[in-house]
């Protein structure tokens, strides 16, 4: 049986097909539409996610008073959240969240990277996964639960109870970066630390902590990230004068949106991207 | 106990759940010796190194390093160090840094740290490479900085799994060569961790046999390889032939034991304290160069020894000597000689020799390795044809099982 009578047979209609040789040119041809519709299809893509965020910066420089008018370049948008002071107060809180956050996030989620990758212990498993939680629910529940938490043994809502909702989920995120560099780094390191005379602490110091700083750096920044951005979660945990950046570009938008509001999320979009850019080149290292 | 030794295993076990890694070994490793563990996959020789280094506690049993017991030493404070099998470096440090690690934990002077760095690093022939990170370094390379970073905390036990393991063959050669100078140099106790019986060979002055746990036989190259004591050794270093035998006779004038082989073919041959009984099944070792093979038939017996016709001898010695001669009747001059009929089945050339199978009067098959000279020494033999099969009843040995 040739080839050609092979394939025909395999049609379903039974008609006989002339069986035609696969060419180069032909398959080169095929290749290169592909490659085009992929290539198209990337930047639909792209353009689909970024153009209303690139038209919210354009317009963050525009002098108008009214959002999507153009009137010149100008920064003076800029200038005027300098002065808005309500903002500032708003921001001041978002960075000590976020830092704070970071700080205590990090400490605790690398010590539960080391428990969950290093040790075997009871419960583990269900640690595992309890850890990984906030990172699968969505926010709005986490937001919820929280909320009722705090108002089931009546904690007051204030910056505090936002800072505790933040390392909650920071945990998870950190956890999650320092685990994935952990599980890369060659358990024998540390018994080469010990076979050298390094008590479980130098051997820590010296070895273990230095090699995790890449991946614990670069969980700290998305940490960072995080709680800078968030708005569903602390929308519902932010106490009275406790209001975070986001929490009042939204009580500001509702008021109607106004250039200023475009200058804010410029600049806030510039931070996380910055702070992402760092914590995944830090991740490649 | 004793501290006649540098490292001491009594009757040591380890379990992983139900599986026995270390079956009751006991080992006995002496002050500067170059001791190796060699066995198949899996039989248990990383993790005795471990239970020495201090990573896995025995089971069972006892570990003395330098005379002193260590169970409930931690590893970092154990006078062994350890060459891992896939280095360990630590990957953020120089090798300089990672050389001077064990130095900083003992808490050297840092000039000290500095030249004794320095001496270690020159004497693994890597002195321009101390700034460098691991990753920059080739495998032989990383390798070395592995040995200098154990090496220069001059510990009692210097623990080396495989470290060879991933080097290819010339390189291996000649670090083998560069490890054995350092140990004797250095005069530090090696136990060293291999699954080539080769290397462990040429390096060691004593080897242990593992298998599935349990160590089967300590002693010499020279030992393991002459007097194997079981199958096992026998067949694991080098090649080797087993014939099935059983005991036909206890004592003969030439002071060795007689065992009948397939066919009832009845030959000498050497026990090394078995316990034997008439009609007992045993298994003969016969290591493939050991056997000769001699055509049949007469011979010019002197020209083959001398390379001289017999006339042209008689003239120098002065004496009238025999011509051509019957070879079994020569072979069998030596009493302790073993000389059977034999069938050439096939021939390999390989260059430093030629393989033979060959088939023994009686129905066993035998390989054969005979050395090429490419002089005319060099008998060629054609497959098919009768020869006479000769071996020493010493190197012919009964093993038991
Ligand atoms: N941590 C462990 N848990 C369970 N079983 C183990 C563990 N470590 C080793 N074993 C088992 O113990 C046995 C001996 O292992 P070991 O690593 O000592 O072998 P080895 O002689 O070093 O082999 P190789 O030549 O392959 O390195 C193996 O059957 C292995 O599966
Ligand atoms: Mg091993």
């Amino acid at each position: 049986m040739t080839t050609t009578s092979a394939s025909s047979s395999l049609k379903p209609s039974g008609q006989r097909v002339p069986y035609r040789p696969p060419t180069r040119s032909r398959d080169r041809a095929r290749a290169a539409f592909n490659s085009r519709i992929l290539t198209w299809l990337a930047i639909g893509i792209f353009l689909f996610l970024y153009l209303p965020i690139i038209v919210l910066v354009i317009y963050s420089f525009s002098g108008a008073r009214n959002v999507g008018v153009w009137a010149g370049f100008s920064t003076r948008w800029y200038a005027e959240l300098l002065g808005d002071r309500a903002l500032i107060a708003a921001f001041r809180v978002s960075l000590w969240v976020a830092v704070w956050s970071t700080l205590i996030a990090t400490v605790l989620g690398t010590l539960a990277a080391l428990a969950l990758e290093r040790y075997r212990f009871f419960g583990r498993l269900t640690f595992d996964t309890a850890l990984y939680l906030p990172i699968i629910i969505p926010d709005i529940v986490m937001a919820l639960s929280t909320l009722l938490f705090f108002v089931t043994f009546a904690v007051p809502l204030s910056r505090y109870t936002i800072l505790v909702t933040h390392v909650a989920f920071n945990i998870a995120f950190v956890a999650v970066v320092v685990r994935a560099r952990l599980a890369e780094m060659d358990s024998s390191l540390e018994e080469a630390a010990a076979d050298l005379g390094a008590n479980a602490w130098t051997a820590f110091r010296r070895v273990t902590l230095p090699i995790l700083m890449p991946g614990i750096v670069s969980g700290a920044l998305l940490a960072f990230t995080l709680s800078l951005d968030d708005f569903v979660i602390t929308f519902f945990v932010a106490g009275p004068g406790s209001t975070t950046l986001p929490v009042r570009v939204y009580s500001m938008i509702k008021f109607g949106v106004t250039p200023e509001v475009n200058a804010i999320s410029t600049l806030m979009l510039a931070g996380s991207t910055v702070l992402v850019v760092i914590s995944l080149l830090l991740q490649r290292r | 106990m004793t501290d006649s030794f540098r490292v001491e295993l009594l009757d040591v076990t380890k379990r992983f759940g139900d599986a026995v890694a270390v079956d009751a070994l006991t080992l006995q490793v002496r002050d500067g010796e170059f001791f190796s563990l060699i066995g198949p996959s899996g039989c248990g020789k990383t993790t005795t190194l471990r239970m020495i280094a201090g990573f896995e506690q025995p089971t069972d049993g006892r570990i003395f390093i330098g005379g002193q017991p260590v169970e409930g030493i931690p590893a970092h404070q154990r006078p062994v160090n350890t060459v891992f099998q896939n280095y360990a470096l630590f990957p953020h440090m120089t090798v300089a840094q990672n050389v001077a690690f064990g130095l900083e934990m003992q808490k050297v002077a840092a000039p000290d740290i500095k030249q004794r760095v320095a001496e270690a690093l020159e004497l693994v022939r890597l002195p321009q490479m101390a700034e460098r990170k691991p990753r920059q370094l080739s495998g032989g390379q990383q390798q070395r900085v592995a040995l200098a970073r154990a090496l220069v905390n001059r510990p009692q036990v210097l623990l080396l799994d495989e470290p060879l393991g991933a080097l290819d063959l010339k390189l291996r050669r000649a670090m083998q060569i560069e490890l054995k100078h350092i140990q004797s140099d250095v005069g530090i106790t090696f136990i060293y961790v291999t699954h080539d019986q080769e290397e462990a060979m040429t390096m060691s002055d004593r080897i242990g046999i593992m298998n599935e746990g349990i160590l089967q036989q300590v002693g010499s190259p020279h030992e393991v390889y002459e007097k194997p004591v079981n199958r096992f050794v026998a067949d694991f270093i080098g090649e080797t032939n087993f014939l099935p035998a059983t005991v036909a006779r206890l004592e003969t004038e030439e002071d060795y034991p007689m065992v009948a082989l397939q066919g009832g073919v009845k030959v000498l041959a050497a026990n090394e304290g078995h316990d034997l009984q008439l009609g007992r099944p045993v298994t003969l070792t016969i290591r493939p160069e050991r056997i000769n093979l001699y055509p049949q038939g007469e011979v010019d017996v002197l020209k083959a020894e001398s390379g001289l016709e017999a006339e042209e001898l008689a003239r120098i010695l002065g004496a009238k000597l025999p011509g051509a001669v019957d070879m079994k009747e020569f072979l069998l001059a030596e009493p302790e000689n073993v000389v059977l009929d034999g069938v050439l089945e096939e021939a390999f050339y390989i260059g430093t020799d030629t393989r033979f199978r060959v088939m023994l009067e009686g129905g066993a098959s035998l390989v054969v390795r005979q050395q090429n000279y490419g002089s005319r020494y060099d008998m060629p033999f054609d497959v098919g044809s009768h020869v006479y099969v000769q071996w020493a009843a010493e190197n012919a040995q009964i093993l038991i099982e």
